[in-house]
């Protein structure tokens, strides 16, 4: 009866699934038409990105309220209509109807990209299983326990506003938090928790409301389960991380790593008439000071970036405090350091804090978590209108900017890309090489989780030959891009540990930067 | 057919219904009658399995309520004036449907049915009127030829030819399946009811059988010799006792032609003639209301 009872629901609802489709199918044209003009894109994206998602979800809440659980006068409650049966067909309608014009827009996205059949297909795949399993089946498991769409709305709306309330109370309780974890690289596993959690509350409410048809209890249980993911969504650092550690690829890889306090590296000095994003806009929140660590034990050809480092200080009177956090997301890479750079991190500091410990002599200790990554793989490409498909990067393209001082590396891929790379311009005639161009952006996860907007990732970078303010010049300049390369450098994450670094006399003021 | 076996049912502090136990025979046709509120549709809806009772239980088809498969479900037909069908299809777009989820269908007795309701087949379900609508759910419930038939205030709102049109289509099949109906038309469901179970503020006064009860009341008129007065001391079984001159008029509710002489002579004096009457269902249920009422006040 499955299909019976399907079938039904199209014949009411195909204009809707029309729409639905159109919508999506537009997204998608809109996509690739702004992926392949570098003129004039198409500035629709984003609101159709809106309509798609308010007409999947408008779709699935209207399929589920056809045959309402909720309530007394529904037809359906006293007919020979196995609850098993119209469960399964409520998911086969939102599988087919509302994710299946959305998977083959994904693949159709991918194969006219160029990708082959088989990496479209996984990856679309892959992708729809995140949207099914972080946003259609919630929306299922949501609409089952409401009566009409005003209900529904206004039920969403609510848990929205709760949610937020939350949600800023904890972000106030733990004013760092949402910054240390939420915006890391290993953000993955409170991702995965969260999808997990996710999967077996909407399993749960499902069974509830088919099967027992509880509506108060599944209510209960919904608020239960968004609670839980809004408790897990600020999982602390130490267990997230444990959790990455254990999946490094090889752990022995940085057991020769050292970081130690180098008060002989000096202050830090500011590139200048540049202030950072946290003094520009909260000034009142923290103070950055800048604590020379020196590196060494590095393996050849890799880059350790700071995941995390945590600090806790012990003023004159023997008490220990919690003293600020750094995750900034710069990368040192042995052997190919950008000059003027040098490996040490900013560290917030509470405006609190600070003002009690600045003049005092303390002991400092900083906790560190970090990721080393070897070099996997490097590709190379024309610096001008160059074309390379490369397996860690999709389809990418050169170009030169329009103000003529920076190649645009711009890359499609279906699927994951590296966490880290970097990009260098390099004449192999002339021997010349630019600093290398870091980008360390991806996730450590395993798997590829994508939500929006589609199934492909996208990647622009600019490597700059030309300082606009023409304040230095760099080795491979513009004359020379002809004959120039842009050398893409792979790096893939080996180890992840903690280093644990004691300062005994320490001073917070002596270490403002410059 | 249907035990039910002291259900309460709780909306908040207030009870619904208070320890309700009543059968309804195979074969019967139950009229579940009482005031606005008094818990008909909340029993009816406990009963269906489309809400639970706060405590006891009952079994339909001998099976309990609250477990009923598709199998029994197959067997039930329900008519109901709070049902909502799928609004977006057509009338023979729902029939259509329907029919595979009840291996007991009879096309031709659908056909029959629809023709002798005069339902539309190409209007949408949204587009029919409320007598329309019902018509609509009994063609839903018949043609299955359902084991027990439910009806829930079926007559609620239709105009008189509809309501002749629904009835025919209802007392062709009566015969052949157990029916259980809550209605305030009771001048429609005196033509129907074999039983009738008279509920008020979640409680069964009675249930018993039709003939039983139209037996046992009476409407007396008993003409005095001289003017009448209520008598001091009026015997519960008498009911909606009122004076008319040298006229005293009661219900009676213990009615045995043999005894009544005897009865009223020992509370009256003066008899000149004592007439009876016969009473229909709405007569003794506006009785029963009325003396209900008055006891509450």
């Amino acid at each position: 009866m499955i299909w019976h009872i399907f079938k039904k629901d199209v014949r009411l609802l195909w204009p809707m699934v029309a729409a639905a489709a159109l919508i999506e199918w537009l997204y998608t044209f809109t996509n690739y038409h702004n992926d392949h003009t570098v003129s004039s894109p198409w500035r629709m994206d984003t609101l159709l990105m809106v309509a798609q998602i308010l007409a999947s979800t408008l779709l699935v809440v209207s399929v589920v309220q056809l045959d309402a659980l909720p309530g007394v006068r529904q037809d359906w409650l006293i007919r020979p209509i196995r609850r098993r049966d119209l469960l399964l067909a409520k998911l086969f309608f939102v599988l087919v109807m509302v994710q299946g014009p959305i998977f083959a827009a994904d693949v159709a996205a991918a194969l006219a990209d160029g990708f082959p059949a088989g990496q479209a297909l996984s990856t679309a795949l892959l992708r729809n299983i995140s949207y099914f399993t972080f946003f259609l089946a919630p929306t299922l498991a949501f609409a089952s326990i409401t009566r009409g769409l005003t209900e529904t709305i206004v039920a969403v709306v609510a848990a929205a506003v709760g949610f937020m309330a939350l949600v800023q109370m904890i972000n106030i309780q733990f004013p760092w938090h949402w910054r240390v974890v939420g915006t890391n690289d290993v953000f993955w596993v409170v991702e995965s928790c969260v999808l997990a959690i996710l999967a077996t509350g909407v399993a749960a409410v499902l069974m509830v409301q088919y099967f027992m048809r509880r509506t108060t209890a599944a209510r209960w249980m919904t608020a239960s389960v968004s609670l839980l993911l809004v408790v897990f969504n600020f999982m602390p650092w130490q267990p997230v991380f444990a959790i990455q550690q254990r999946l490094s690829r090889d752990p022995g890889a940085a057991s020769a790593v050292r970081l130690e306090f180098q008060p002989s590296l000096g202050r830090y000095r500011e590139p200048s008439g540049t202030r950072t994003f946290y003094q520009r806009h909260n000034r009142e929140e923290g103070i950055i000071i800048h604590v020379p660590i020196a590196v060494s034990g590095l393996p050849a050809d890799s880059i350790l970036r700071t995941d995390l480092m945590a600090a806790r200080i012990t003023g004159p009177d023997g008490k220990p405090a919690d003293l600020g956090f750094g995750n900034a997301r710069l990368a040192w890479s042995e052997g190919s350091p950008v000059p003027g750079d040098r490996p040490d991190y900013p560290l917030y500091v509470g405006a609190a804090a600070f003002a009690r410990y600045r003049d005092q002599v303390s002991r400092l200790e900083i906790e560190y978590s970090l990721t080393l990554l070897r070099l996997s793989d490097t590709r190379a490409m024309q610096a001008i209108d160059g074309q390379l498909a490369m397996p860690e990067l999709g389809r990418c393209q050169t170009n030169v900017n329009r103000s003529g001082t920076a190649v645009h590396v711009d890359c499609l891929q279906a699927g994951t890309t590296p966490p880290c790379m970097t990009f260098t311009l390099e004449n192999a005639a002339s021997g010349g090489r630019n600093p290398p161009v870091v980008h360390c952006e991806g996730d450590y996860d395993p798997f590829f989780m994508q939500l929006l907007p589609d199934a492909l990732k996208r990647l622009n970078i600019q490597v700059f030959f030309r300082d606009p303010a023409d304040r230095f010049h760099l080795p491979v300049d513009g004359p020379q891009l002809g004959e120039s390369r842009v050398v893409t450098r792979f790096y893939r994450p080996e180890a992840h540990f903690t280093r644990h670094v004691v300062i005994p006399n320490f001073r917070l003021s002596d270490w403002l930067p410059l | 057919m249907i035990e039910a076996s002291n259900l309460w049912k709780k909306f908040g502090r207030h009870d619904a219904l208070r320890g309700l136990s009543f059968t309804v025979p195979e074969g019967s046709a139950f009229a579940l009658i009482g005031a606005n509120g008094a818990g008909k549709t909340t029993t009816i809806k406990i009963l269906m399995n489309i809400i639970a009772a706060t405590r006891g239980t009952a079994k339909v088809l001998n099976v309990d309520s609250r477990h009923m498969s598709t199998q029994e479900l197959a067997r039930i037909g329900y008519v109901s004036e709070n049902q909502d069908m799928p609004a977006g299809l057509t009338v023979d777009q729902y029939l259509n449907y329907l029919r595979p989820f009840y291996p007991a269908w009879d096309r031709d007795l659908e056909m029959t049915t629809r023709r002798d309701l005069r339902l539309p087949p190409e209007r949408k379900i949204r587009d029919l009127s409320h007598g329309m609508r019902m018509k609509m759910s009994l063609a839903c419930a018949l043609p299955f030829r359902p084991t027990l038939l439910v009806l829930d205030e079926p007559f609620s709102g239709l105009d008189p030819l509809v309501r002749d049109e629904f009835m025919e289509g209802l007392l062709r099949q009566a015969s052949e399946m157990t029916v259980l109906i809550s209605s305030h038309e009771l001048s429609e469901i005196d033509g129907i009811a074999t039983h009738v179970g008279f509920l008020d503020e979640g409680k069964l006064l009675f249930e018993e059988s039709m003939s039983d009860l139209t037996e046992r009341f009476r409407e007396v008129h008993v003409t005095l010799e001289r003017e009448a007065h209520a008598p001091d001391q009026v015997p519960k079984e008498w009911l909606h006792v009122r004076v008319m001159g040298n006229v005293l008029a009661f219900v009676d509710t213990r009615f045995k032609e043999e005894k009544l002489g005897e009865r009223i002579g020992s509370v009256l004096k003066g008899v000149r003639r004592v007439d009876t009457q016969t009473m229909g269902l709405r007569s003794i249920f506006t009785t029963l209301a009325r003396a209900t009422r008055d006891a509450a006040v």
